[in-house]
């Protein structure tokens, strides 16, 4: 691939999900899951006579970025008028901004190291914009192509984007996906983009190989499909270039479904977005003041979270990385941690087992760790020290947990991967064979012989794995504290 | 005569999405001749040096907090929408 | 013949205290402006939407209930009417245009929600250019405007229908918009004041964009004292656009004193009196510029030479800005609208957009595509904005020294209808002296300076920024030396007692 002399750049819009509101107006920014047409008002809807008001907290959002991303940052925040015609747009013009005469990017000229092959490489961020997200389209066909008409939500309307746009530095799928990753796992950490949430982060990449010309691959919404949509556009034009063909300029579409870029307009539309600055919005000076104050509200970021790893917990650089690489998993690491010490154990679990089976069986890390809660994370280690359980059952009660939605306890014990020897499991089954068999409670309340009966039950239920000296004592402390309640009561 | 005009009006038409009838043609060419001449009025003056104004400045404009406010009813939405269908606005094909 | 006018003709100061005393009047003063609505409007044709008199009856007797129980509001029982670019909650509101003939907003622009705050009625909505887009208020999609001093002549525009209302006593006071001396051009030719204020001083909330950068809502009245009245209830801070100033409330009837506050300096501009001005302009400008003198003011001649290129600059950044703001009428959400199954998106756009906007929309709209679009954007856009800057600049130093600048409200007397409309230099050239103060951001007023063949002429006033008080102040003093004060056109002269 690498003979190809690939060129990849990225251009990644995020929704700065943690807004309450839209940029240029107080509708929520919470607009998914709602009857359409609910989440709007004369500004997103583009009415005649409405005005936008800039969101003070969307410029903080793109502030911290920009900072993060090691960018200079421009003097006046300037947002620009971008025209085009399309039915999500509510005033056929986007504001946006423009990095050219009477424009600027709140910010350009970052970079952001990732780690590929083992060593670090140097991206260059050129610019970051603040931008208004447009309407929702829905195709009733389901296919651009066939519906006869379109249908429009506009709750999505006046969404807070900021657009991240690279340099073509990246030269290879892998090398895109890791970026996409990289730049995820940092808003993450400072708190600005819920990635979870679908459409929350969507990439137009632009492809050019050697003796080609550039390629926009638009709307791809994960990292996984980055890397897919590049490797699918690769082997097209490469072939295309051996067939002797030429790689015309083109926009295409990545079908996230049938994992293939089409070519995304029949219409080549002229290309002139007569950008000009919004006269609806003055320039705002972007203070020292206020870039000191968001800077001092930068939160830990990954590398140094990677580092803290390494350093606090012993972590090998690998574990470290891959963990940050997610703030909820390397979040649920420490929460674990915390509960049940033995950051190496937790963290190799985490990573090799754990995470492996989210994305095996594609489940969202959130619903994932719900599931498998640091405190039930811990009971396994826990079991795993007691010698109740070997390694290999641990490794096999993770997907199974994942699987059914049940917990811990239910898995350990339905499956029959341990002699009972875990006081709340085996209690509940002692409790169980109590509510069962109220004679026998009471014959035994006034004869201790008679407890054997019970015993015998529990063994039953357990299918023979209750520890038997457990039990018993379980047994004798469970009447006593029934012969306290009725004396007393009596 | 008209040529230079024609295609000029035929690229800003494209990128306005206004066409101009037949019959409204050859005045509104005559018409906009006269205004872009009107408006090469002012290439007479060298203003290299001189820094655009684009709007009037105000040293304080207005930011708005992150509070949710309310939003329109559906009722309202779609009052003035000529073609609907279960909420949502129906709009042309995009291909 | 009956005198319809008993009530009318008081100052609305006047006609407010009236109604505290005596709320019934209210009806009566609704009554007589209905009866001369009656009269006059077939003939002048002011409203595009009037509301139905049992509607404003029925708004107002809620003033004059809340009046009854102490309602002090300063505007409580006048009528007032809007200018159709202004949007309107539930009322139709459609700029002139085919593009939004049956619009109806679900919200109101800050100014309305001010003017009802206060005890105003809105008695309906005025005819205007399409969008604003002309200095006639014959591009309007529904029907010319008449000037009530002389049928056949043209009231200017685009708030020509704001003015004939007012001149013609069909409505109290108005609001227009100003993007290019649409207020004040429209008062001089209809014999009534009409400022438009500081860029920022008054909410551009809910007004429909035309030249975003430039224009204002501002206020028309037959008097200066009722306009400085209706200028107080709408100006003032507006949380809702982003361009509004932070300012205080300021009541501009303390303005109204016949001492002036201080011995103004005024400053009349050389390049504006010295070609291409009416005679009859002429002589009514020397005459108040005798006046102002005697009253101990110093007047001087200034020079700006880049003045000439304001006009130029003006139309470029005008329709730049418009063609943008007017992007958004596609027909999907509001307006016009033609069937979209089986349409490509830019075919009926294209449809909705060439047929719902008159001719004079479209050009504006090509040419500041043209304006903006690439390999053109800094040879005309950019450079206005340069040109922008240097009169920016120019205004700047003279209110260092000065403190108005006196200029010809317009160069010559209102056009006869259908005379000007079909050149587009000779119609853009009737804003030449007003759409400065646009490019600049200041306030500036027409006033009536005299009756030249029984019509009308006026001149103009620009003050520095936040300056509508001493505006006002030297109008006040004008008005009265002058005595042209609630003038009366001749359409409306035969219900007049004299
Ligand atoms: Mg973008
Ligand atoms: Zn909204």
């Amino acid at each position: 691939m690498s003979s190809h002399n690939v060129k990849i750049g990225l251009e990644v819009h995020v929704q700065v999900t943690s807004l309450k509101t839209k940029l240029f107006c107080s509708c929520s920014s919470d607009y998914r899951g709602k009857p359409p047409n609910t989440n709007v008002c004369p500004t997103c809807l583009g009415l005649p006579g409405s005005l936008p008001v800039l969101n003070a907290e969307a410029v903080k959002a793109g502030l911290m970025v920009a900072l993060a991303l090691k960018c200079s940052i421009s003097d006046l925040l300037i947002f620009s008028r971008k025209h085009y015609f399309y039915p999500d747009l509510v005033k056929n013009y986007q504001i946006s901004q423009y990095d050219g005469v009477g424009g600027a990017a709140i910010a350009k000229n970052g970079f952001i190291t990732i780690n590929f092959n083992g060593g670090p490489k140097v991206v260059r961020i050129r610019r970051i914009n603040v931008e208004e997200d447009p309407g929702k389209i829905i195709y009733p066909t389901g296919s651009l192509l066939t519906s006869k008409y379109t249908l429009i939500d506009y709750n999505r309307s006046g969404i807070a984007l900021l657009e991240i746009v690279t340099e073509p530095d990246l030269t290879s799928p892998k090398e895109a996906r890791i970026f996409v990753d990289t730049l995820r796992s940092m808003l993450e950490h400072m708190g600005l983009v819920n990635t979870e949430l679908e459409g929350s982060l969507r990439v137009d990449a632009n492809i050019s190989l050697a003796g080609g010309s550039r390629v926009e691959i638009k709307n791809i919404s994960s990292s996984k499909d980055v890397e897919k949509a590049l490797a699918y556009e690769i082997i097209r034009q490469s072939k295309a270039l051996e067939h002797g063909e030429s790689i015309r300029r083109e926009t295409r579409h990545w079908d996230d479904v049938k994992k293939v870029t089409v070519p995304a307009r029949i219409k080549e539309v002229e290309e002139d977005y007569r950008y000009f600055p919004d006269p609806d919005l003055p320039p705002i000076k972007l203070s020292a003041t206020v870039i000191e104050e968001v800077k001092s509200k930068i939160p830990e970021l990954p590398d140094q979270r990677v580092e803290r790893f390494i350093r606090t917990y012993g972590l090998s650089e690998y574990l470290a990385n891959v963990l940050v690489a997610r703030k909820v998993l390397a979040d649920y690491f420490e929460e674990c941690v915390k509960t049940c010490k033995e950051p190496e154990l937790i963290g190799n679990i985490i990573v090799n087992d754990f995470k492996r089976w989210v994305e095996e069986l594609d489940l969202s890390m959130n619903a994932a760790i719900n599931m498998l809660p640091p405190t039930d994370l811990c009971r396994l280690i826990h079991l795993l020290n007691g010698n109740v359980i070997n390694i290999k059952i641990l490794k096999g009660v993770i997907p199974k947990v994942l699987k059914s939605g049940k917990n811990v306890e239910t898995v350990i014990y339905e499956d029959g991967y341990a002699d009972i020897s875990d006081e709340s499991v085996l209690m509940r089954i002692v409790d169980e064979v109590i509510q069962e068999n109220p004679k026998a409670v009471s014959d035994a309340l006034v004869n201790p012989k008679a407890i054997n009966y019970l015993v015998g039950q529990v063994m039953k239920k357990s299918r023979g794995r209750a520890n038997p000296d457990l039990t018993n004592k379980l047994l004798i402390k469970k009447l006593n504290e029934i012969g306290r309640a009725s004396g007393s009561a009596g | 005569m008209f040529d230079y005009l024609e295609l000029w009006l035929e690229r800003v038409s494209r990128l306005a999405l206004i066409s101009i009838r037949d019959e409204e043609r050859e005045v509104v060419l005559r018409d906009m001749k006269k205004i872009i001449e009107f408006f090469n009025s002012i290439n007479v003056l060298d203003l290299a040096d001189v820094e655009p104004l684009f709007m009037v400045l105000n040293e304080r404009p207005v930011l708005r907090d992150d509070v949710v406010g309310t939003s329109l009813s559906i009722d309202d939405v779609l009052a003035n929408v000529k073609e609907t269908s279960e909420g949502y606005v129906k709009g042309p094909r995009t291909a | 013949m009956i005198y319809l006018m008993k009530l009318l003709r008081n100052d609305a100061v006047e006609l407010v205290k009236l109604f505290q005393s005596d709320p019934n009047l209210i009806d009566e003063y609704v009554m007589e402006t209905y009866e001369v609505i009656d009269e006059v409007e077939d003939l002048i044709k002011s409203y595009i939407t009037l509301r139905p008199l049992d509607d404003v009856l029925r708004d107002c007797r809620e003033v004059r209930e809340r009046v009854r129980k102490g309602f002090k509001g300063r505007l409580a029982g006048l009528l007032i009417a809007v200018k159709d670019v202004i949007v309107t909650k539930n009322l139709r509101t459609t700029c002139a245009s085919k593009t939004l003939i049956d619009f109806l907003p679900p919200y109101n622009a800050t100014v309305i929600d001010r003017i009802t705050a206060e005890g105003g009625i809105i008695v309906g909505k005025t005819n205007m250019d399409e969008f604003a887009m002309g200095s006639t208020t014959e591009n309007s999609f529904f029907f010319p405007t008449h000037n009530p001093w002389d049928l056949s002549r043209v009231p200017g525009g685009s708030s020509g229908g704001s003015a004939t209302a007012v001149s013609a006593y069909e409505a109290t006071m108005a609001l227009g918009s100003d993007t290019g001396g649409s207020i004040r051009l429209p008062a001089a030719y209809t014999g009534i004041s009409g400022l438009k204020p500081t860029y920022g001083l008054v909410s551009r909330y809910g007004l429909i964009s035309y030249g975003t950068s430039l224009e204002q809502i501002g206020p028309m009245a037959r008097n200066v004292g009722d306009l400085a009245l209706l200028l107080s209830v709408i100006a003032g801070h507006d949380p809702r656009d982003s361009t509004s100033l932070y300012v205080d409330e300021v009541d501009y009837t303390r303005f109204l004193r016949l001492t002036p506050i201080k011995n103004y300096k005024i400053a009349v501009i050389r390049e504006c009196i010295e070609e291409g001005v009416d005679k009859a302009v002429l002589t009514s400008l020397n005459r108040s510029i005798y006046l102002l003198e005697s009253e101990g003011f110093e007047i001087s001649e200034v020079s700006i030479p880049a003045i000439k290129y304001a006009l130029p600059t003006y139309y470029i950044i005008a329709m730049a800005e418009a063609s943008s703001n007017l992007a958004r009428y596609d027909g999907v959400r509001y307006g016009y609208h033609v069937r979209v199954e089986d349409r490509l998106w830019d075919e009926a756009y294209s449809e909705v957009r060439s047929n719902g906007f008159g001719i004079e929309v479209k050009k504006r709209i090509l040419l500041g595509t043209f304006v903006l679009s690439a390999g053109y954007y800094d040879q005309y856009y950019l450079k206005a904005s340069k040109v922008r800057k240097l009169l920016y600049d120019e205004f700047l130093k003279i209110f260092n020294q000065y403190d108005v600048v006196l200029t010809p409200t317009a160069p010559s007397l209102p056009p006869k209808i259908g005379e000007v409309i079909t050149d587009p230099m000779k119609l853009y050239l009737s804003d030449i002296y007003v759409c400065t103060a646009n490019l600049v951001g200041l306030p500036a007023i027409s006033i009536p300076a005299g009756i030249v063949d029984d019509m009308p002429v006026g001149i103009q006033l620009i003050g520095p920024k936040l300056g509508e008080g001493t505006l006002i102040n030297i109008a006040y003093i004008h008005e009265f030396k002058t005595g042209l004060k609630n003038l009366t056109p001749t359409v409306v002269r035969p219900y007049v007692q004299s």
